[in-house]
């Protein structure tokens, strides 16, 4: 097989060899809207190509690294000139180690990774019937109740005492519905900052509720405490209402609205508007066009996951998925083009500042750093876990009492799984969601398929808003990029 | 004039953040 090689240069010292290079596992062409994007999966790398350049590298991995095919056709369809300009700048691009660089997969060892989060699901109840839940109406299918403050303080202990240097801590407040327990919720945040200052700590608290509680004292108090806040709401009236029923039936649309465009108006620390997408709703472009036009900015529109079928997105709607990804997206770059950036979290992709190698690795840490805790204080690797036997950890009363739970969550890092070693968008995923992997496949180690294809999806849309912006804000110079 | 590096090399080098609760690096 040839090396990649120039004319009119001495071979020996201006080689790139590709030959037998992976390409398929190491790089990753697409087109978004006439962009020709190239990821490099190794070293991060993100590179537009033009006409002449797309063909060359789509020649180059066709022909399994044969430069000289790929020239032949580039010079056959743009001539020897444009051939040339487009083999020079792919030699650039490797000798910068931007381009076709070695795969780099640490072997990390993550047993003895401290806890740093912790998901306190300080109600096992519910006051409304979500069709969809995953949580089973609040009690993950296990004793319904509420956490005490005892537990709670427990919880806080055990996060604090076992997360050693790491400074920055995160509890979230989650159920069943959190507000149900309010009172608990307040002793909590008091006593974790009051903890958190003697230990050098920084705890970081956030809330996702349904918001049919929420009044204008919790309103005020999560705005002064600094508490992000995660408010559920699925978009159109219809969409809402056909998933998210009050315990007599009804919609909830009406009901939660105003109350969380009052709480969004007191301008919290942080907060989404958080809508899950079903099989009812595969257009939820208009939920998003919806919420947009309800005076909300920062959304999150998630697949609805758990037993339900008729909920659930399965691999034969996939295909209509990725197509509204698509709509998404360009819904998403009008909005940035007429003045109004909306932050849609899956699309989140700070391309400059992300993540280190390590921390892409670990991927989402359950089992490890993040740990979900029950009203009764069990301990579970993670919230979508709460229930499942096999996977109890112990009890924040007597700590830890199963490790080999957290050796086989932590053993099961992007590294050790076949699919995701040879996966494009490992980097930007971490190896996927073990709760989705174990209730699709029946273990852990084979990722779930859906996922992954909605999550592969939703990196290429998040790099191509990103791209467009950069060129966007550069003025479509030449160069202007992120270096 | 073909290839545009929009991105260099960011992977070449606990305290993060551990919405979604279905869909858990990228975002960080």
């Amino acid at each position: 097989m040839p090396a990649l090689s120039f004319v009119g240069r001495q071979a020996q010292a201006m080689v790139m060899d590709v030959s037998g290079y992976d390409f398929a596992s190491n790089i990753h062409l697409f087109s978004v809207e006439g962009d020709h994007i190239l990821v490099d999966v190794n070293s991060g790398a993100i590179h537009l190509l033009d006409e002449p350049a797309r063909e060359f590298v789509t020649a180059l991995i066709e022909n399994q690294g044969d430069a000289a095919q790929a020239g032949a056709r580039c010079r056959q369809l743009f001539g020897t000139e444009a051939a040339t300009e487009v083999e020079d700048e792919l030699k650039q691009a490797y000798d910068d180690q931007t381009l076709f660089t070695p795969v780099e997969l640490p072997i990390l060892n993550l047993e003895e990774m401290p806890v740093k989060a912790l998901c306190l699901n300080v109600a096992h109840l519910c006051n409304m019937r979500c069709t969809y839940c995953f949580a089973r109406q609040g009690d993950f299918g296990t004793e319904k109740g509420l956490m005490s403050e005892a537990v709670g303080r427990q919880a806080l202990d055990f996060l604090i005492s076992g997360s050693q240097d790491i400074t920055n801590l995160e509890v979230d407040f989650f159920g069943g519905e959190p507000l149900l327990n309010w009172d608990v919720v307040c002793s909590l945040v008091a006593y974790g900052r009051k903890q958190g200052r003697k230990a050098g700590k920084n705890l970081r608290f956030t809330l996702t509720t349904n918001a049919l509680l929420l009044d204008e004292e919790k309103m005020d108090y999560l705005v002064e405490e600094g508490i992000s806040v995660i408010l559920s709401l699925d978009g159109r009236r219809e969409v809402n209402d056909r998933c998210r029923l009050l315990n007599n039936g009804q919609g909830s649309y009406d009901v939660v609205l105003p109350r969380i465009q009052q709480m969004v108006a007191r301008n919290p620390v942080s907060y989404y508007v958080r809508g899950t997408f079903s099989r009812g709703n595969l257009d939820f472009t208009q939920d998003l066009e919806h919420l947009i036009a309800c005076g909300f900015t920062n959304l999150s529109l998630e697949p609805a996951v758990g037993p339900y079928e008729e909920f659930a997105i399965g691999e034969e709607v996939i295909p209509r998925v990725l197509e509204e990804y698509d709509r998404l997206t360009r819904a998403l770059w009008a909005h940035y083009q007429a003045g109004q950036e909306i932050n849609y979290f899956h699309f989140n992709l700070d391309l400059a500042r992300g993540p280190c190698l390590a921390r892409r690795l670990t991927g989402c840490g359950a089992g490890g750093e993040y740990l979900a805790i029950t009203p009764g204080g069990d301990i579970y690797p993670c919230h979508q876990f709460i229930g499942e036997e096999e996977f109890l950890m112990g009890n924040v009363e007597t700590g830890i009492t199963d490790p080999q739970v957290k050796q086989r969550l932590t053993r099961n890092y992007l590294s050790s799984k076949a699919e995701c070693r040879k996966c494009w968008a490992r980097f930007y995923c971490g190896g996927g969601c073990h709760a989705n992997a174990y209730f699709s496949n029946g273990c852990l180690e084979i990722p779930a398929r859906t996922a992954c294809a909605m999550h592969r999806k939703r990196v290429e849309c998040a790099i191509y808003l990103e791209i467009e912006k950069i060129r966007s804000k550069a003025g479509h110079v030449e160069g202007g990029g992120l270096q | 004039k073909h290839l545009q590096t929009i991105v260099g090399p960011v992977l070449k080098r606990r305290e993060c953040q551990a919405a979604c609760k279905t869909s858990c690096v990228g975002n960080q």
